[in-house]
């Protein structure tokens, strides 16, 4: 490492504090300090809510609310809170640069890629032709890897992919040549097999500008793989800080350690063979599906297919997860097996009960977002006593005994069954909607995506929530994710989706051998923190390389 | 395509409507009945009209009769006027159409620019100020409005005739009548969609770009902020047609909305059918319009891409 | 939609403190009407809007003293002759001209009772013929100047039909030229004091016809003006852009005359309201019953309670304008809730609910006179079923018949049009008397004045013995003016600006 570039920071954060002004104001950041080193690649890691994006946003003077400010932010030079409202707009100008969770959003949605460049590229040349203007927006696209970036300028964000609009984004944030550059959360929008290559991006930029770099992330792979510096926080305030290997290798805080365990991988080896000799609780057989825009897209068959022949099967008391980027097809086929959707052709079964007693099996649904599948106005207890009433029980005594068993078999404290939706954390939220779907003791679970809405910690409290479930209830559970540190943690089988075709279906031990599918293959490689744990790889090595991203 | 679709759509829209109203104004009791009072016309007098008037056999026959005609572009003769049901509604086309232009366009001026400042003071003062005010004008009925300003610039200050038809003069209070009433609820819908544009991350983004905020105003919160107005704005404008009858009749204003009044009262179903043929027709062509603004506005949509 | 609030805010604001003075020199009326005429010609039209527009651009061959006894006079006949019960012949004035200069001929006259114009069933004016004119069976010319008219049957009526509604006489030329009814109507041409400028939705314009035969008008343009809202018709009268309005209601005199300026004009007109009985029902049938009721209503109260009591309570079925058929020394209704109790008592009611049936759109405090009513029969211990309808249809719907409110005009000041014309024949399910029947047959046929006299008085008392109905008050229309404009209306819905001028 280059001492030289310890002396100078480019940022210097002190004792920082936030609050939501009022009469009684409400503490968002509390005495929050660091600093960011010339060419640095810091990470502000948190959950959602633990006042990371409050920071950064700090940093630019870009709050949505008028804040009470405590502290110092200086920023390549510039104390940016006693800035004039002239001064603060060159320093958004020329020393700061900022990419967005959601590029699609961060894009105005009305305007072409090409205007918004050019209305940006105006700020630093004022007096500048405007093919010339075009020109450098032209350059600009070149410089992120955008190809046919003369095209490029005539279409609006959603004609481009996700992908591509985040590489507009760091376009733009890099037009000024800023000293800093802060991405917020810059690929938890994107599919999988893009977050490396715009991570990737981030990184050469970082090398041929000499930039400094300011992540905030929930991700705790891509930190491993590419910050040098780490700071955590937790609920408004650093609760750590340091470089990245002696905070990986060693948290000293109690939150970060348990952070850095939950999100750690383990290449699975699991025994799942005597799972595939059960009964089986759910089947695929050449299941067909395309859906048409109109009906004349019908008649001449121009459709998006989801499923195409699509095969597979769950057995009793299996985990199996269904993988696939968005538009793979995977949430159809969670509600083709639910029966919301039905299939032009092919037969999905649900298979009966190994006693006979039920000709169909029990299959309940848990949603990606559960506060939407509550009512928000009614506490939990009651929402549940609803669910058993209408199913015919009567005795408020079973049902109460009934629901206090399911509570604690997802994890929760009796105290919730009092609490309005509103009140409960995301996790919480979701062993809620899980609880309910268990009280009609199910066979077999469908959820779709369940983990994308709360935070690695959350995560790991409902994988174990799924073990326990699967190991003590004997329930099959349909798992549909894209992400792989989910399957690895728990799933017994693994079917990749792509088009709508099966493109694996192998058990999960098998997964990791490399002789997958080029698709899966890349899948994997794709994945955040793989490295970390595959090969004692040295995150504290200044610039780190690119891993297994492509452009 | 989608436009010839969307054109059969609204034609068999309209005719369902048409039979509606043609079935409902015909079932209410004998339309002879409602016009004629028993004790001052003879029964030999009552009969001459249902024949003339072709009140005459069931209400499927009248329903046939009536189906052709129109086909055949004859649309009726009035009761009230004994003229062609068509000539009438359009000789008070263009009254209707001046006060509800005029009143669109206040409500425009007034309601974009207010409600902006509202949004860009969200919670302050102004905002507060505005946004009360705003609740006033859309609780107080035009009706009441109308003779406020009656006796405010008619009968107390007298620079304006309080009643009547045909110069500017005549025009303004109508229009400062239902412009300003539709202005309140327009402002408010101008407010929110202000504040939400704000709140896109898009304008953050440009902000955090360094633009003006002058700019980021004009090129980034309007052109968002347009879109859920420029659905909105026919419908307000379409319930101008339904506050004109109130407006027509305080300001003696010879509009469609008092002709709806009169015919519905008379009995005048050929007026009435014509009325709302070209209401509704009015109202479809707006839509596509809308559509059509949309698409422009908004590069999204489906009509967008059919170009 | 009348705002009781109107006056009060006005009287907020304060009273006009400035005025412009009339526009010009010339001498021009305002008048705001609720309603304005949408045709002008009397044979398509016979509503209130066409009563106070027509009155004035239309004449007839002989009119009526509408303001006094009701006396026939001479008007575009200059004289007229009975010849026997079937006949008239009537002698043209000369020199007439009508609106477009061209002079009026026996041609003119024959035209405008013309079978096309009038007695064709699929003319459009046959229905508003009928109404007065049925009788009617041939117009013609015996000379140049000489007219003879003959009725079906014996008619003691046929000068006053010559008077009425729908017997104005149109320019044959200009009918013609304008292709029949509906382009006649929208360019009239006739021979009264104001021609027609203009016809729009917003305002009728009249301009004084210099030529009239009566004399050139006083005023030298006539405008009526749409205003349907009351509060605003009495705000433009405030603010000068009106000189007369129409159907001021009684509530509203203070409002009005709070204005030093303005005034309230007009009273009773030559229409009766009346509560109508069907005999059809179980308890009406009872003539005592009828009685009972008749007696349990104090006439006056409702009077002053809602009219500030300015209409009349007349004595018994007629008007002052009926001229020698007018008995002015018939009593007045008597107001005897215990006899009333009695005559119930004896007719064994024993309080079975009657309906009545009111209409929510009609002319005057329909509501508040029903509501007054209801409470009077209820002291007496009658059982009332009170029916807010909407239209006619509704209101004569059998069964379920009992009482409904109605009016009977008197559009022609003879019985004949008053009496008569309501209780004839053509409602004999409702109610019948076969003496009245008689009577009134007599009073239609016979030209012999005594005879039809004394039948008249007869079934007057008909009428308050056996009653088909209870008449309550006459109706009442009241205009707010200008103190400054000269203008006398007459007892009647006609409104008439021969003599109308602008001080």
């Amino acid at each position: 490492m280059n001492p030289d570039r310890f002396a100078e920071p480019v940022c210097r954060v002190e004792n920082l504090g936030i609050a939501l002004g009022g009469d009684h104001p409400i503490p968002l950041v509390e005495d929050v300090s660091f600093e960011i080193t010339r060419g640095g690649y810091f990470a502000l890691v948190g959950e959602s809510g633990s006042g990371k994006s409050i920071t950064c946003h700090s940093m630019m003077r870009l709050l949505p609310f008028k804040p009470e400010f405590r502290g110092r932010i200086v920023i390549d030079g510039q104390d940016v809170w006693s800035l004039t409202a002239r001064q603060l707009m060159q320093f958004r100008r020329k020393s700061v640069g900022m990419v967005f969770q959601d590029p699609l959003a961060a894009l105005n949605p009305v305007r072409t890629i090409g205007s918004q460049l050019l209305e940006t590229l105006r700020l630093y040349y004022p007096s500048a032709r405007h093919d010339e203007l075009r020109t450098r927006a032209i350059e600009a696209l070149k410089g992120v890897h955008i190809p046919m970036p003369e095209q490029r300028l005539e279409i609006y964000p959603h004609q481009l992919s996700g992908g591509l609009n985040q590489r507009v984004m760091i376009a733009l944030a890099m037009l000024g040549e800023p000293a800093l550059l802060i991405a917020d959360e810059p690929t938890t929008a994107l599919d999988m097999s893009v977050q490396a290559e715009v991570l990737d991006l981030i990184d050469e930029m970082r090398r041929q500008n000499n930039l400094t770099v300011l992540l905030v992330t929930h991700d705790l792979g891509i930190v491993r793989d590419r910050a040098t510096h780490i700071a955590v926080m937790h609920k408004g305030r650093l609760v750590e800080q340091g470089s990245t290997a002696a905070v990986v290798g060693a948290p000293k805080a109690d939150y970060s350690r348990e952070l850095f365990a939950a999100a750690n991988v383990e290449w699975p080896a699991r025994e799942t063979s005597a799972l595939r000799q059960k009964p089986f609780a759910l089947s695929f057989e050449n299941v067909n599906k395309t859906f048409y825009a109109s009906s004349r897209d019908r008649k001449a068959d121009i459709g998006v297919p989801a499923a195409k022949a699509m095969s597979f099967a769950v057995h009793q008391g299996e985990i199996v997860a269904l993988v696939g980027e968005s538009g793979s097809g995977k949430t159809t086929a969670a509600k083709m097996a639910m029966g919301l959707v039905t299939p032009d052709s092919g037969t999905i079964k649900l298979h009966a009960s190994a006693g006979g007693e039920k000709s169909k099996l029990n299959v309940q649904m848990v949603f990606q977002h559960p506060r939407d599948s509550l009512d928000p106005l009614m506490k939990v207890g009651d929402q549940l006593h609803e669910v058993l009433k209408v199913h015919g029980w009567r005795d408020a005594e079973a049902r109460r005994s009934h629901i206090a068993q399911i509570i604690q078999d997802v994890g929760l404290g009796a105290h919730v069954l009092e609490r309005r939706p509103t009140f409960l954390s995301g996790g919480e939220a979701q062993r809620v909607v899980i609880a309910r779907a268990l009280l009609l003791k199910p066979d077999m679970l469908i959820a779709d995506e369940p983990l994308s809405a709360v935070d690695v910690r959350i995560q790991k409290h409902i994988l174990d929530c799924f073990q326990r479930l699967r190991e003590r209830l004997g329930i099959a559970i349909l798992l549909i994710t894209h992400d792989l540190r989910v399957v690895f943690e728990i799933a017994d089988q693994v079917v990749v989706l792509r088009h709508g075709e099966v493109i694996e279906d192998v058990p999960v031990s098998l997964f990791t051998d490399g002789k997958r599918h080029e698709y899966t293959q890349m899948l994997i490689d794709a994945m955040p923190g793989k490295a970390a744990s595959e090969q004692a790889h040295d995150p504290g090595h200044e610039g780190a390389v690119a891993t297994g991203g492509r452009i | 395509m989608l436009l010839i679709s969307r054109l059969l759509r609204a034609v068999v829209s309209l005719w369902v409507i048409v039979t509606l109203v043609f079935v409902a104004l015909r079932a209410t009791g004998d339309p002879i009945l409602a016009i004629f009072n028993p004790d001052d016309t003879t029964q030999a007098a009552l009969d001459a009209y249902r024949e003339q008037w072709g009140y005459t056999g069931t209400i499927l026959q009248q329903y046939l009769t009536y189906v052709s005609n129109v086909f055949h572009g004859t649309f009726g003769i009035s009761n009230m006027s004994n003229r062609d049901a068509l000539e009438v509604v359009l000789e008070r086309l263009p009254a209707t159409l001046q006060l509800v232009g005029c009143s669109a366009l206040v409500m425009i001026l007034v309601g974009l620019p207010v409600g902006a400042f509202a949004a860009l003071d969200n919670g302050g003062r102004l905002d507060r100020t505005i946004m009360s005010l705003s609740t006033v004008g859309f609780a107080l009925p035009n009706f009441v409005l109308g003779l406020a300003l009656i006796l405010l610039l008619s009968v107390n200050l007298r620079i304006l005739p309080s009643n009547g038809y045909g110069s500017i003069q005549n025009l303004i209070m109508p229009v400062l009548t239902i412009g300003l009433a539709k202005a309140a609820i327009f402002t408010r819908f101008v407010r929110s969609a202000v504040l939400d544009a704000l709140r896109l991350t898009c304008v953050t983004s440009a902000r955090a770009r360094g633009l003006s905020e002058f700019r980021i105003f004009t090129h980034h919160v309007i052109p968002n902020a347009l879109l859920p107005l420029v659905t909105i704005t026919p419908l307000l404008v379409g319930s101008m047609i339904a506050a004109g009858s109130v407006v027509e009749s305080v300001f003696g204003w010879p509009g469609v909305g008092r002709l709806i009044v009169d015919s519905v009262a008379q009995r005048d179903l050929a007026v009435l059918q014509v009325i709302i043929m070209m209401v509704a027709f009015l109202m479809i062509a707006t839509n596509l319009i809308v559509d059509l603004a949309y698409a422009k506005l908004d590069p999204r949509t489906a009509l967008a891409h059919s170009h | 939609m009348t705002l009781l609030g109107a006056g009060a805010a006005y009287g907020l604001l304060g009273a006009p403190t400035l005025c412009f003075a009339q526009a010009g020199g010339s001498r021009s009326l305002r008048v705001a009407l609720d309603e304005l005429p949408k045709q002008l010609d009397p044979l398509l039209y016979q509503t209130n809007p066409g009563y106070r527009t027509m009155l004035n651009i239309y004449d007839t061959l002989l009119t009526v003293d509408y303001a006094g006894d009701g006396a026939l006079q001479p008007a575009l006949a200059e004289s007229w002759k009975r010849i026997d019960a079937q006949t008239i012949e009537l002698t043209l004035r000369q020199g007439v001209v009508f609106h477009d200069g061209s002079p009026l001929t026996v041609d003119d006259v024959v035209f405008s009772f013309s079978n096309g114009r009038m007695f064709d069933p699929k003319s459009p004016g046959y229905g508003v013929a009928q109404q007065f004119l049925s009788t009617i069976k041939t117009v013609g010319a015996v000379d140049g100047k000489t007219i003879r008219v003959t009725s079906t049957v014996a008619d003691p009526a046929l000068e006053l039909r010559l008077t009425a509604w729908g017997s104005q006489i149109v320019s044959k030329k200009a009918f013609e030229a304008a292709g029949g009814f509906a382009g006649f109507a929208r360019k009239p041409v006739g021979t009264g004091p104001f021609s027609v400028v203009s016809l729009s939705p917003d305002a009728v314009q009249l301009k004084a016809f210099p030529e009239y035969w009566g004399g050139k008008p006083n005023i030298d343009t006539l405008t009526y003006s749409s205003s349907p809202e009351l509060s605003s018709r009495i705000a433009g009268l405030a603010s000068n852009d009106f000189d007369i309005i129409t159907d001021v209601p009684a509530d509203q005199f203070e409002a009005v005359t709070r204005d030093e300026s303005l005034e309230i004009v007009g009273g009773t007109v030559a229409s009766l309201r009346i509560v109508k009985f069907d005999t059809r029902n179980e308890v009406l049938k009872d003539v005592r019953v009828r009685q009972a009721l008749a007696l349990a209503v104090d006439r006056q109260a409702i009077v002053d309670a809602l009219w500030q009591g300015k209409v009349d309570v007349p004595h018994g079925h007629q008007l002052p304008a009926y001229g020698p058929f007018y008995d002015a020394s018939k009593p007045a209704y008597k107001y005897d809730p215990d006899q009333a109790k009695t005559l119930l008592d004896a007719a064994g009611y024993k309080g079975q609910a009657i309906p009545y049936r009111i209409r929510t759109a009609a002319y005057g405090p329909e509501l508040a006179t029903a509501q007054i009513v209801v409470s009077m029969w209820e002291q007496v211990g009658v059982k009332i079923d009170l029916q807010i309808v909407e239209n006619f249809a509704q209101m004569m719907a059998y069964p379920g018949v009992g009482m409904r409110n109605g009016v009977d005009p008197v559009l022609v000041n003879d019985p004949l049009f008053g009496l008569w014309r309501s209780y004839d024949r053509s409602q004999k399910d409702v109610w019948s008397n076969e003496e009245f029947f008689a009577l009134g047959d007599k009073l239609q046929s016979s030209v012999d004045l005594d005879e039809r006299k004394q039948a008249f008085a007869r079934m007057m008392e008909i009428f308050d013995t056996d009653p088909p109905g209870i008449i309550l008050h006459t109706m009442g229309v009241f205009y707010g003016k200008k103190k400054t404009i000269n203008w006398k209306p007459i007892p009647s819905v006609y409104m008439n600006f021969r003599e109308a001028s602008v001080a």
